[in-house]
């Protein structure tokens, strides 16, 4: 950053344009409405599904002149596996000011729980800030709970384990299928850690953890 | 609740987002996305009008699924090339809007990021925004009005220094000087924070840093 050149021109320092365009927004009323994130994701996907369909299509054909059959199905399989599911962060909007207030704190940290199962696509994130002893726990890509059981986070600390209570959820705004669920609780400290977090799914009411389907550990 | 742990960091870096979507992976391409959806859709919105922000918004997006390969972080940051990819977006579709009226726009951007400034920022925004818009504000209220409006003028609007002189009916070195100067000011301002070991974003922090 010490060439002079970039000294007059915002686009040539991307710290500058980054400040700029998170100014604009931040004065700006206007916001994306929520289904554009759908189109403009539907309309890449649909891009890619046409490529590999023009290409299935190709493969298919030359096989077709050698063997007379036309595999279409294998171009459809293909491209049933090559979504991925939706994230849910434009959940945030409707969760309230502690939420926002918390992960927009200056110096905070967060820990990204992972799915214990493979293939799941569930995550959660754990923010903490050292200003507050609000703590706030998201969660997003939730199969919906079977009847009779709730996620609950639990957190381990100081030698204990300790439930923070059941988690929120709602079907996700996307309309991915997925849930998305949210909890919030004072720490007895401002900038908490932890060693453990585990997201559960068992039934209410239980003293100790059950089957965590999302966790982290302290390194 | 003590403990030694460490919290690890929120999400990939852009760049390597950026990577996956040139391999076509549709999760780390929401991701970025949900990033800089609302910087995007706020400045076409503002310089375009809302009617025409979500078409472009959906345009600059699919062009950073298409051209993700063509992103070499060699030679730069993320930011600095999807910005450059949203600019020339933008400004292509701004071609036959009359200087005068680019320079309103301008101002009217200039007017609201004051406004932003000496009000404060919504926490909502915050969160929506995915950055640190209040340091964003803190960092652009550093500087005098006439270099931020100069700086306005030319990224939002693509409006040339020659331009701008004419509109603002000043000297063409009156108007360097504040490209120059207001640049020099936002660095330093950026250096400050940089330095400050507050990052913008969270990120990974050892657990000898946090204390």
């Amino acid at each position: 950053m010490n060439d002079d050149k970039r000294l007059d021109r915002p686009e040539e320092m991307p710290e500058a344009a980054d400040a700029l365009t998170a100014a604009l927004a931040a004065a700006s009323r206007h916001r994306p409405p929520p289904e554009l994130r759908q189109r403009v994701v539907r309309k890449v996907v649909r891009g890619r599904r046409l490529a590999s369909i023009w290409w299935y299509a190709a493969v298919a054909a030359i096989v077709a002149s050698v063997t007379g059959i036309v595999t279409w199905n294998v171009a459809a399989a293909q491209l049933a596996t090559s979504r991925h599911a939706n994230a849910d962060v434009a959940q945030l909007e409707t969760t309230n000011e502690v939420v926002f207030d918390v992960i927009a704190c200056k110096g905070g940290h967060v820990a990204i729980l992972r799915a214990t199962q493979q293939g799941s696509v569930s995550y959660g994130k754990l923010y903490t800030c050292p200003t507050s002893e609000d703590v706030v726990f998201m969660s997003g890509r939730l199969s919906s709970p079977p009847s009779g059981k709730t996620y609950e986070l639990w957190l381990t600390g100081g030698g204990g384990t300790r439930l923070q209570g059941p988690l929120q959820v709602w079907p996700s705004l996307t309309g991915s299928g997925y849930y998305f669920g949210s909890i919030t609780f004072k720490a007895d400290r401002k900038d908490p850690s932890y060693e453990e977090a585990q997201l559960t799914l068992q039934p209410a009411g239980d003293a100790a953890p059950g089957n965590a389907v999302l966790r982290w550990n302290a390194p | 609740m003590e403990s030694s742990g460490t919290f690890i960091h929120l999400e990939p870096p852009d760049e390597a987002l950026c990577a996956r979507v040139a391999e076509r992976d549709v999760g780390a391409f929401e991701v970025l996305y949900d990033r800089y959806r609302g910087r995007v859709y706020a400045w076409a919105a503002h310089v375009l009008g809302p009617r025409q922000a979500e078409d472009t918004t959906q345009e600059v997006f699919a062009l950073l699924w298409r051209r993700a390969g063509q992103f070499n972080p060699s030679r730069g940051q993320f930011t600095q090339w999807f910005w450059a990819l949203t600019r020339n977006h933008i400004l292509r579709e701004l071609r036959g809007i009359s200087r005068q009226r680019r320079t309103q726009i301008a101002d009217q951007i200039a007017a609201l990021i004051a406004t932003a400034i000496a009000e404060g920022v919504d926490v909502e925004e915050a969160a929506f925004a995915r950055v640190d818009t209040q340091r964003a504000l803190d960092t652009l209220g550093r500087l005098p009005p006439d270099q931020r409006r100069v700086l306005v003028m030319s990224y939002f609007v693509g409006l040339s220094h020659s331009a701008i002189a004419e509109e603002l009916s000043l000297p063409l070195g009156t108007v360097k000087k504040r490209a120059r100067l207001g640049m020099q000011k936002l660095r330093q301002a950026l250096i400050a924070d940089e330095t400050s070991g507050e990052p913008i974003q969270h990120k990974e922090v050892r657990p000898d840093e946090r204390r």
